[in-house]
């Protein structure tokens, strides 16, 4: 362990006054010890190997979201949770090193980090959604609006991540979460029980983004291709449905700085350069211009040819012989 | 702006905690009895039933967009999907109707003998040795084909179906019980590369299908089909509960067990990689074995490969080179026959070469022939073993490195129904070379 991983995880100690330096450095040593650990879980043909601030950030979400469960748990009494009671032994028996859950907390780093850059081109909710609100057809209305509610609130309350989960990762969690209560007394399964009863994965802002979508007119079509007009979960969910590549799967492509997987993913559903140069250019303002390979082959690769990159990128050790 | 055709009343139904379909609107009854399913019997719609099936186990209340097949068309709908007690509301709005595709999507021509699947599971081709009057073309596949039950309500189809998965080996029967089937399909993408459906193969089998075969009542049968589902069946469960205790999930271990425990582990995948290999062997062995004359790029089959063992590579701290990625090198093969030889040649590369080392694949094609190769650095094999290795059960005296001695004979078999070869070349530097030859594709 070097100084620079310690400084690292002090770092994120004072951003997490619950978790104490030492707490830090064992959780550090147990779940996330190598520097490419999280792209050999995810990405193990891409290369695709996250900087020290993305894993760092990746280890930030985790916690989040284990203390946004035990705050969930606490209910009235969440103010007063100051040390996360679920978190070591989760360290411990290796479930945070469960390829899903590290992909749902990269995917909300990655998402905090664009929505921050839209938030400061003054387009952090899209002017697709706020639009969608003088629509004729109530259901749309109503769609658009719990939409806005949900995409500001999960922005601005972390207390609220494990209710962005998708259904079968949250089911698993708790099951995970349950033996802990069998073996550790940690938690107790029959409070467990009552808090995933009350998780409705259709009010999740991907859930929403994909429903408003499911509903509305083709004529919406080329604003989808824009984020600042669209707003980063109908933009998300749009390229999702035309690419077959997840919502979070495409997060994690995009990264916090543009990459050749960036524009691939884009490719994937078709976009044009002149509209893949733009998104660039709203998500990624402060970085430079994209390389003059990616601009002049951008077009020359096909769309199927780019499905199969990602697919490829994004594939997991299915086949082991 | 205008309102896609969304706003229709929900229709809804009621799933029971075992899959079936107790109560439903007539639009969903109609298009569970399109799909094959019984009144009162499992919910014959894929996309709906695995949806049920989770919302059953979880009780979260879920929504999705799922595609269905109506009788002659495609429908996407919106699917809400609510616990009660312990069963599942299924709500659907949307009916969003969308045009089959049309077979002649799909690349290459299929040969006769190939089953093919629309997106929503509609038979756009049959083997014409079971449908020579075409009555299957436009049916629901679950409709004519009995699927086997996997116990608690759960149809093991209809999941694959619903992830749209590869299905390999799936036993099916026509419903009139007339003849048994295993079913191998792969997923498949059109030209925008969005799934469009499954191709694949239909092989006749002489027994009666059953959920877990049992030695003694099936009689006739080779290793393949007798054995080989009893062994795989524990291997896997041995496998799996060693990793549980190995990877600590249920809390601290001392190392020296959790040690023992993947001792245990990579024993029992030895064994179940041997069933497999002693499967495959008999089955090259058959009469009637063949192969697909699917187009197969094997640029892409080396890029595959790379992804699905670069893990394996690493634990070895070696890695996967693929060269010459440009240009596309198609071939005629069946393409999971062709992966299986490549995966089999990297994995020997792995297992033999030493650590730090790269295995490097590389295409090419002389017009007539393409060909892959697989280059390691480890110690290489003497020339006058190149013909023996691909001999039955040779090993050239190793031991204990979980080698069957199989992998090589299989693959130059498979190689050779393909009307290719698999031959080692003389090796350029250190290490060995092998190289997997196959017709070209003729554009």
């Amino acid at each position: 362990m070097d100084a620079d991983r310690l400084q690292t995880d002090a770092q994120l100690t004072s951003d997490v006054t619950a978790l104490s330096i030492e707490a830090a450095r064992r959780h550090y040593l147990a779940t996330l010890a190598s520097r490419g650990d999280l792209a050999h879980v995810l990405f193990p043909a891409s290369g695709h190997i996250p900087d020290e601030k993305t894993q760092s950030g990746v280890r930030m979400m985790l916690f989040e979201t284990i203390l946004s469960i035990e705050k969930a748990l606490a209910g009235d009494d969440a103010q007063n949770i100051v040390h996360s009671r679920l978190w070591e032994p989760l360290v411990q028996t290796g479930v945070l090193r469960n390829a899903d859950i590290i992909e749902f907390a990269w995917a909300r780093h990655v998402e905090a980090d664009l929505e921050d850059v839209l938030a400061g081109s003054a387009a952090e909710l899209g002017q697709l959604p706020a639009s969608l609100l003088a629509h004729e057809d109530a259901l749309i209305v109503d769609l658009a609006r719990r939409l806005l509610v949900a995409n500001h609130t999960r922005r601005h309350s972390r207390s609220l991540l494990w209710q962005q989960m998708p259904a079968e990762l949250l089911f698993w969690l708790f099951e995970k979460l349950s033996q802990l209560d069998d073996d550790q007394r940690v938690v107790r399964s029959d409070q467990l029980t009552v808090l995933r009863a009350s998780f409705d994965e259709s009010q999740s802002t991907s859930a929403l983004a994909r429903k408003l979508l499911f509903c509305m007119d083709d004529a919406v079509a080329a604003d989808l291709r824009v984020p600042a007009r669209s707003g980063l979960p109908l933009f998300l969910a749009a390229i999702e449905q035309s690419s077959g590549v997840g919502y979070d799967r495409l997060l994690i492509l995009m990264g916090s700085s543009p990459s050749p997987a960036f524009f691939m993913a884009l490719r994937s559903a078709g976009f044009s350069t002149n509209e893949a140069n733009l998104a660039f250019q709203q998500l990624f303002p402060r970085a430079n211009e994209p390389g003059p390979g990616i601009a002049a082959t951008f077009d020359a690769i096909g769309i199927s040819e780019a499905r199969d990159f990602v697919a490829t990128w994004s594939a997991k050790a299915e086949v082991q012989p | 702006m205008s309102l896609r055709p969304f706003l229709t009343i929900p229709v809804e139904g009621l799933v029971s905690a075992t899959g079936k379909l107790l109560k439903a609107d007539a639009r969903l009854l109609q298009l569970h009895f399109d799909a094959g399913g019984e009144d009162q019997g499992d919910l014959a719609i894929p996309g709906l039933a695995a949806i049920a099936a989770f919302v059953s186990r979880s009780a979260i209340r879920i929504e999705r967009r799922v595609r269905v097949a109506s009788e002659d068309h495609d429908i996407d709908l919106w699917v809400e999907a609510l616990p009660e007690g312990d069963m599942v509301r299924l709500r659907l709005t949307g009916w969003r109707e969308r045009t089959v595709l049309e077979p002649e999507v799909y690349e290459p021509i299929q040969p006769d003998d190939t089953l093919l699947l629309s997106e929503a599971f509609l038979i756009l081709r049959a083997p014409a040795d079971l449908d020579n009057e075409g009555r299957l073309i436009g049916r629901h596949f679950a409709s004519e084909f009995a699927l086997t039950d996997g116990g608690e309500g759960n149809v093991p189809m209809l999941d694959l179906l619903a992830k749209r998965a590869r299905i390999s080996d799936i036993g099916v029967s026509l419903l009139d019980a007339t003849q048994n089937f295993l079913l191998n399909l792969e997923p498949q993408t059109g030209p925008d590369g969005g799934f469009i459906g499954y191709s694949g193969k239909l092989s006749p089998i002489v027994a009666p299908l059953t959920d877990t075969v049992d030695a003694g009542q099936v009689e006739g049968l080779g290793f393949g089909k007798q054995f080989a589902p009893i062994l795989r069946q524990p291997l896997s469960r041995i496998i799996a509960n060693a990793e549980t205790i190995q990877s600590r999930l249920r809390g601290p271990l001392r190392e020296a067990y959790a040690s023992y425990a993947q001792d245990i582990a990579n024993a029992a995948r030895h064994l179940a990689e041997l069933v497999t290999d002693l499967e495959d062997l008999e089955a090259i062995d058959r009469a009637d074995f063949s192969v697909a004359a699917d187009s197969v790029d094997l640029v892409d089959i080396a890029r595959r490969v790379s992804g699905l063992l670069a893990l394996k590579a690493a634990d070895n701290q070696m890695v996967i080179a693929v060269d010459g990625e440009g240009d596309a090198t198609p071939v005629i093969g069946e393409f999971r026959r062709v992966l299986q030889i490549v995966l089999n040649l990297v994995m020997n590369a792995i297992r033999y070469g030493p650590g730090g080392s790269t295995v490097t694949l590389t295409t090419g094609s002389d017009g007539v022939q393409g060909w892959i190769e697989v280059q390691d650095v480890g110690k290489g094999i003497d020339p006058v073993d190149a013909d023996r290795i691909f001999e039955k059960f040779e090993r050239l005296g190793r031991t204990g490195d979980g080698g069957s001695g199989l992998g090589l004979y299989i693959s130059r078999r498979l190689a050779r129904f393909m009307h290719g070869d698999l031959v080692l070349m003389q090796s350029t530097g250190q290490g060995a070379r092998f190289r997997l030859t196959l017709p070209v594709k003729i554009a």
